[in-house]
């Protein structure tokens, strides 16, 4: 349910139909250009209420690597 | 055109198109900002960057020179040897070290001797505005720092002067000849 969720964002930034969105696409060739990368991960963290560092995206490549790490920050965010 | 001109319009064209693309940056990070002081300063910031490359293309047309098209803006070189940005601090760490790097670049430029007078108030100009640009992201980053800590903003701050100094470096060499004409004003970075 959440992974959808988070795929729908990247939908309606990329304007990608969502079932058009392929796990094991690479996310840098959903957006134009590196500056619009980084608009779509802002607009990511503050839908979701999340903070993600430059850091965290070292290993992420995929749409699904994305996808899990938005998933795991919001479970962190989330009061035990 | 003689060798001397044609430096000139070369850096004109760079310098015109690293504005353009500061002001593609901050137009996408302003269009997504939350409301607050960062977002009111970010909006000028933006808007000051694309009326720096009008300053060029103005100065350019007065001078007669046509913009070249520059492969890529000293920006792009950030993003690739310093990562990507992908929150506000981070961001505005970033802005910070590019940000005076552009203000030392125009100061050498204004010890070129006799430097002709149309750039030499296109860069006073556009100085004046970076000056402010160092001053708000610094306050922001005080700011910031509560949220982050100072020591990670600290960090992330040297982490980009680390790549600064490579990137400006491997330009200089890379644009030698297009640089010489400035070449006794370019100190080391």
């Amino acid at each position: 349910m959440q992974m959808q969720a988070i795929k729908q964002q990247l939908a309606v930034f990329t304007k990608i139909p969502v079932e058009r969105i392929k796990d094991d696409a690479e996310i840098t060739d959903l957006v134009a250009d590196s500056f619009m990368l980084v608009e779509m991960l802002l607009l990511l963290q503050d839908h979701f209420s999340i903070e993600l560092e430059q850091e965290d995206l070292e290993e992420v490549v995929t749409v699904a690597q994305l996808v899990n790490l938005v998933r795991n920050k919001i479970r962190a965010a989330q009061p035990v | 055109m003689d060798r001397m001109n044609e430096q000139e319009r070369w850096i004109m064209s760079f310098y015109r198109y690293s504005e353009i693309t500061g002001a593609m940056f901050f137009a996408r990070v302003a269009a997504c900002m939350p409301a607050g002081p960062i977002q009111v300063n970010l909006n000028k910031h933006f808007a000051d960057e694309s009326m720096h490359s009008w300053y060029w293309t103005k100065a350019m047309d007065e001078l007669g020179y046509k913009p070249i098209r520059v492969a890529n803006a000293y920006q792009d070189a950030y993003l690739d040897a310093g990562g990507l940005p992908v929150n506000m601090m981070e961001i505005l760490a970033l802005t910070n070290v590019f940000e005076k790097r552009v203000i030392k670049q125009y100061a050498h430029h204004m010890r070129i001797p006799d430097l002709n007078p149309v750039i030499k108030q296109t860069i006073e100009k556009i100085v004046d505005d970076e000056k402010w640009h160092v001053q708000w992201i610094n306050q922001a980053l005080k700011t910031l720092a509560q949220k982050y800590g100072e020591d990670k903003v600290n960090k992330k701050i040297q982490h980009y002067k680390a790549a600064d100094e490579a990137i400006y470096q491997k330009f200089i060499q890379e644009h030698k000849d297009r640089l010489d004409y400035m070449s006794s004003t370019l100190a080391p970075a």
